[in-house]
C-alpha cells in the first residue's frame, strides 16, 4: 500500500470501474452492482469532490464484498480511531451476528500485519431475526457495517491496517469466505472522511448498554412445564409504546430458544416475553442461576443487558393438569371482568338497553337474542385462537395487545363507539354505514339472530385492545402452550365474556321486572351515551403515544365534529338531515384516515421522523452562526438524523419538553442540521468538535462565541445552563444553576 | 418456443415493450438456469482420487482414511452444524444409509466443524452413518472433488469404479440421490 492510502474515489465509481475486468462467472453479480452503482452516482460525485481516502478498496468475492472504512481521513491526535468493516451481500444472502442462533458463524477478524495498531474491538449492529422452519438465526442482509474501535500505539502517526475477515455467508448454500482488507490512514489533521455518516449510522444501530435506549429489562425468570423449560422476560418502555418488540438471548454455554411469545400490557408500555428452550438441558437441571445477556429490540431502538436468570415462582412449576385448570379459571374470571372494563362496557349497556326497549318481548325471543350474542363472542374468540395457532405454527411470534401498534384500529373503534353514543343521545336514529346497518339496526331493536351474533363479535373486537386482571396471565400461558391450551383458554375467555348474556338467556323473565317505558328510559339512554362517550375518550387517550399529541387532538376534534354534525339536525331542524350525515361521514373517515396518513415510518412508529416539538427550527448554516452571535443572539444547534436513536430520545426527553423547548424557542435561534443523508458540511462541523457521530448539540452566544458542546445524552439542566451561559445571563437568571455550575467545575 | 413466437405475433403491436422485457427476462432466467446447471453438470468427468489420500478424525478422535470405500458406491456429504440448509438434509441421508447399507452403498459425512458440535448434532439427530470432521482441509477436499464455490451442502456420488457420478451443490431433493444410485446398484 505504501505511505499514502490508495484513493478510492467513491463507492459507486469503485464498483463500476472494476466490474469491467470481471470474469464471466461474476458478470451477473456485477450487473446488479452496476445498477447499484448508478443509484449511488450522485453520492459518488459528492464524495469525489472531497477526494478523501477514508476507505479501503473493495474486496469482492462471489457473494460478498467488503472494505474497511474510517470516519476520519487522517489520524490526527486520536488515540482511538472510529473505523468500520463494511460488508455488502448479494441479494438473498445473509451473514451472522456474534451469536448466530441455530446455525451460522459470527465474523472473525484478524488484524495481524497492521502497523501502529494496539487493539481493535468489533461491535455488532442490532441483527435481524430470521425464522425458517422453527430455526432461529440472527444476522444481516444486504449491507452491514461492523463498527470497530481501533486503539493506536502512537497517536499522531500514520496507521496501516490489515484485516483478514472470515465471514460465513448463506443462502441456499453456505460459503465460508475470507477477505483480506487494507486501509492506510496518513498522519495529519483528522478531517471527517466520506464514510463518517455511514459509519455513524451503523454505530447508532449497536444496542445501547444501560437504560439510555428508553427501555429497561426487568427480571428474567425460568420455569418448567411438562419438562419444557421456558424463559420469561419482562421489559418496560418509558419513552413510547412498544411496537414489535423482540428479545435475543445469549447464554454461555450456548442454549437455543424459539421465537418469543410477546404480550403487551400497561397500554403498550410493558412487554412480556416467553421463550421456549429448544436445546437440551441435562435432566434435573434448570437455567436458574446462569448468566445471560439479553438484547431487546423494538424498531430502531435496541438495548443490551447482562443479568442472571432467576428461578420462576408461582404456578410455573406446578403439575400441568392443575395448572391448566387454574388458567382455565383465570380465563373465565378474566372474561367476566372484561365486561366491566371501559372498552367492553358499552356493549353490555347496549344489550341492556335493548332489553329495556323490549321489556314486553316474549322470554323465548329474549333468550334466543342473548344466546346469539354469547355465541358471537365465543365464536369470534375461537376465530382469534385459530389465527394465533396458525401464526404460531408458521413460526411467527404472536402476542396479545398487537392492536396497540395500530392507531388506525383504535381510531376506528373510537369513531364507532362515538357513533353509538350519538345514537343513544338521539342525534340520529339509525346508524347507516350499510355494512353495519344490519347489526347496528338490531342493536336498537333487539331483533335478528345475525344482528345479535354480530354484536357479540363486536364485543370481542372492543375487548382486544383491553386487558383485565387475569386475562394477561391466562393468555400468556395459552400462547406459550400448545394448540389445545390456546383453544381452551380462549374458549374460557369467551364464556367469561359472554357470561352476562348467558345469564339473561338462562333467566329471560328478568325482562318482565323492567318498569314500563317512560322518561327514565330517556335518562338511561343519556347516561349510557355518556358511558360510551367516555369509552371513546379513553380510546383516543391511547393515541398520543403512537401518533403524538397534535395528531391525537386532530382525531379527537374530528370525532367531536362528527358528533356535532350528527346533532345538527336535532338542534337545527331546518338543516337537511342528509347534509349533517354526509358531513359526519366525512369527519369519521378523516378521523380514521389521519393515523393511516401518519404511518410514514412503520418500523419506529411516530418516533423516527416526526418531531412533535413546538420549536421553529431553521436550517443549519454554519456561516450564519458567527454573525448572529455578533448581533448578540444565542444559537442552539441540534445535529440529528432519523436513524439516530439517541437523538430521538434527546428530543423526547429533553429538547421537546415544555421547559426546554420554551427556552430554546424563546431566547435562541434554533438551528437544526439533518444528517439523515450524508452532508460534508455537517461532517466537517462535527469534526470541528472532535466528533464523528451524532447526537451533537452546541450552544453559541455572546458568552460563548466558540460554542458550548453539550453531552451526547442531554439533560434539561445541561441545556438550560448552557443557554444561560452562552447568552451571558447566567448570573441573573438562576442562582441555583450558577451555584451548581461552579460546583461542577 | 413456438408458443412464445405466436404470442409475439399477437401482441407485438400493442405491447412491444412489455413483451421485449418479458422475453429478455425469460432469456435471462433460462441463462441463469443453464448457468446453475453448468455449475453441477458440466464439470469435467473426474475421479475421486483426492478422497483416497485424505484423512480425517471421527468424533471418537480416531484418524480415518477412506480407501475402504473403493469398489463401493459412495455418497460423500460435506456439511456443518452451522450450515442452516444442511440441517434438514441429515435425516434424509440417515434414511438413505439405513436403506442401502447392505447393498454395497456407503454414506460418509464430512463435517467442516469441531468435534463437540458434531457429536451433539449426531446425538440429537440420531445419525447412524459414519461422520468425520475437519476444518479448512475438508473444504479443500470438497473443492478437489469439484465443489468450485467451496459452499455447503455439497454432495458427491462416487461409482464403484471410483469415478464421480454426480455432484450436487445446495439442497438435495428427497429421492434424488436414490434415483442416482439405483441404476448403479446392478452394475
Amino acid at each position: 500500500m505504501g505511505d499514502a492510502a490508495t484513493p478510492s474515489i467513491g463507492t459507486g465509481y469503485a464498483i463500476a470501474a472494476s466490474s469491467e475486468a470481471e470474469s464471466p462467472v461474476h458478470r451477473r453479480t456485477s450487473k446488479s452492482l452496476i445498477v447499484f452503482a448508478g443509484t449511488l452516482l450522485p453520492l459518488a460525485l459528492s464524495c469525489a469532490i472531497e477526494a478523501a481516502a477514508a476507505s479501503g478498496e473493495w474486496q469482492k468475492l462471489e457473494f460478498v464484498e467488503a472494505r474497511l472504512i474510517s470516519a476520519v481521513d487522517r489520524t490526527g491526535q486520536l488515540a482511538q480511531l472510529p473505523l468500520g468493516v463494511e460488508l455488502r451481500l448479494k441479494d438473498g444472502w445473509k451473514t451472522y451476528w456474534r451469536s448466530p442462533g441455530d446455525a451460522g458463524l459470527p465474523p472473525v477478524l484478524d488484524w495481524t500485519g497492521s502497523t501502529n495498531l494496539k487493539s481493535a474491538t468489533l461491535s455488532y449492529p442490532r441483527p435481524h431475526r430470521f425464522t425458517l422452519f422453527n430455526h432461529q438465526t440472527f444476522g444481516y442482509k444486504d449491507q452491514v457495517v461492523f463498527p470497530v474501535r481501533a486503539s493506536v500505539t502512537e497517536p499522531g502517526q500514520a496507521v496501516a491496517l490489515k484485516a483478514k475477515v472470515d465471514v460465513l455467508v448463506c443462502e441456499k448454500i453456505c460459503v465460508p469466505q475470507s477477505l483480506d482488507l487494507e486501509l492506510t490512514l496518513p498522519k495529519g489533521a483528522a478531517e471527517p472522511g466520506v464514510d463518517a455518516q455511514l459509519l455513524n449510522q451503523f454505530e447508532s444501530q449497536v444496542p445501547v448498554v444501560g437504560t439510555a435506549s428508553g427501555f429497561e429489562i426487568g427480571e428474567v425468570k425460568t420455569s418448567e412445564k411438562d419438562g419444557k423449560h421456558v424463559l420469561e422476560v419482562s421489559a418496560v418502555r418509558k419513552d413510547d409504546v412498544f411496537s414489535a418488540p423482540d428479545v435475543l438471548v445469549e447464554l454461555e454455554p450456548a442454549a437455543a430458544f424459539g421465537a418469543p411469545i410477546v404480550s403487551l400490557a400497561d397500554g403498550g408500555h410493558r412487554a412480556n416475553f416467553t421463550l421456549p428452550l429448544t436445546s437440551d438441558l441435562p435432566p434435573g437441571t434448570s437455567l436458574a442461576g446462569r448468566a445471560v445477556t439479553l438484547t431487546l429490540i423494538d424498531g430502531d431502538h435496541a438495548t443490551e443487558q447482562a443479568t442472571k436468570i432467576l428461578a420462576g415462582t408461582g404456578p410455573g412449576l406446578g403439575s400441568s393438569l392443575s395448572l391448566n385448570a387454574l388458567m382455565f379459571a383465570f380465563a373465565l374470571l378474566g372474561g367476566v371482568v372484561l365486561n366491566l372494563m371501559p372498552c367492553v362496557l358499552p356493549v353490555l349497556s347496549l344489550k341492556l338497553m335493548s332489553l329495556v326497549d323490549h321489556g314486553d318481548a316474549p322470554p323465548a325471543r329474549v333468550r334466543v337474542n342473548f344466546l346469539a350474542t354469547a355465541a358471537g363472542i365465543i365464536f369470534s374468540l375461537m376465530l382469534i385462537a385459530g389465527a394465533l395457532i396458525a401464526l404460531k405454527s408458521a413460526g411467527l411470534s404472536v402476542g396479545w395487545g398487537i392492536q396497540f401498534q395500530q392507531p388506525v384500529f383504535i381510531a376506528a373503534i373510537a369513531v364507532i363507539v362515538a357513533l353509538f353514543a350519538c345514537n343513544m343521545w338521539g342525534f340520529f336514529e339509525i346508524i347507516l354505514p350499510s355494512s353495519i346497518s344490519n347489526f347496528a339496526g338490531t342493536a336498537g331493536t333487539g331483533d335478528g339472530i345475525i344482528g345479535n351474533f354480530v354484536i357479540g363479535a363486536f364485543a370481542t373486537l372492543l375487548a382486544t385492545p383491553c386487558s383485565a386482571p387475569f386475562v394477561g396471565t391466562a393468555v400468556g400461558f395459552a400462547l406459550a402452550g400448545g394448540t389445545l391450551q390456546i383453544l381452551m383458554i380462549f374458549f374460557a375467555l369467551g364464556v367469561g365474556l359472554a357470561s352476562p348474556y348467558l345469564a339473561i338467556a338462562a333467566f329471560p323473565s328478568v325482562a318482565r321486572y323492567i318498569p314500563k317505558p317512560g322518561m327514565w328510559m330517556v335518562r338511561l339512554r343519556q347516561v349510557l351515551g355518556l358511558a360510551l362517550a367516555g369509552t371513546a375518550v379513553w380510546l383516543v387517550s391511547i393515541l398520543p403515544g403512537q401518533i403524538g399529541w397534535n395528531a391525537t387532538m386532530a382525531v379527537a376534534g374530528l370525532i367531536g365534529a362528527m358528533a356535532i354534525a350528527l346533532a345538527s339536525h336535532a338542534l337545527l331542524p331546518k338543516l337537511p338531515e342528509f347534509a349533517g350525515r354526509a358531513a359526519a361521514a366525512i369527519f369519521a373517515l378523516a378521523a380514521i384516515a389521519l393515523p393511516l396518513a401518519l404511518k410514514q415510518s412503520p418500523s419506529s412508529g411516530a418516533l423516527a421522523g416526526k418531531d412533535h416539538g413546538t420549536i421553529a427550527w431553521t436550517t443549519f448554516d454554519r456561516d450564519q452562526i458567527k454573525s448572529l452571535v455578533s448581533q448578540g443572539k444565542t444559537v442552539f444547534v441540534d445535529v440529528t438524523a432519523d436513524w439516530c436513536v439517541v437523538c430521538q430520545s434527546n428530543k423526547k426527553l429533553v429538547i421537546n419538553t415544555q421547559t426546554v423547548s420554551q427556552r430554546i424557542g424563546g431566547v435562541t435561534v434554533p438551528m437544526r442540521a439533518d444528517w439523515t443523508s450524508p452532508d460534508p458540511k455537517i461532517s466537517s462541523f462535527l469534526s470541528s468538535f472532535g466528533r464523528y457521530g451524532i447526537p451533537l448539540n452546541v450552544v453559541y452566544g455572546p458568552g460563548a462565541p466558540a460554542g458550548i458542546l453539550l453531552p451526547e445524552l442531554l439533560t434539561q439542566d445541561a441545556v438550560l445552563k448552557a443557554i444561560d451561559k452562552a447568552s451571558g445571563k447566567s448570573a441573573s437568571s438562576d442562582i441555583g444553576t450558577e451555584t451548581r455550575q461552579r460546583d461542577g467545575t | 418456443m413456438p408458443n412464445l413466437i405466436d404470442l409475439t405475433a399477437l401482441r407485438i403491436r400493442r405491447h412491444t415493450f412489455a413483451l421485449a422485457v418479458t422475453v429478455l427476462m425469460s432469456a435471462a432466467l433460462a441463462g441463469a438456469g443453464l448457468h446453475n446447471a453448468g455449475a453441477e453438470d458440466a464439470m469435467p468427468a473426474a475421479t475421486a482420487d483426492a478422497l483416497w489420500t485424505a484423512s480425517f478424525k471421527d468424533t471418537s478422535g480416531a484418524q480415518k482414511t477412506f480407501e475402504g470405500l473403493k469398489g463401493k458406491i459412495a455418497v460423500v456429504y460435506f456439511w456443518a452444524t452451522w450450515c442452516e440448509p444442511c440441517q434438514k438434509e441429515a435425516p434424509q441421508l440417515k434414511a438413505l444409509h439405513d436403506k442401502y447399507r447392505d447393498r454395497n452403498v456407503e454414506v460418509l459425512g464430512i463435517a467442516m466443524d469441531n468435534a463437540d458440535k458434531v457429536k451433539e448434532f449426531v446425538a440429537k439427530n440420531q445419525l447412524t452413518f459414519p461422520i468425520v470432521y475437519g476444518g479448512r482441509e475438508a473444504i479443500e477436499l470438497s473443492k478437489n472433488l469439484g465443489n468450485s464455490l467451496g459452499g455447503i451442502p455439497f454432495l458427491v456420488v462416487i461409482g464403484k469404479d471410483g469415478k464421480i457420478v454426480e455432484r450436487i451443490t445446495g439442497e438435495t431433493k428427497d429421492g434424488r440421490v436414490e434415483g442416482i444410485i439405483t441404476p448403479l446398484l446392478g452394475g
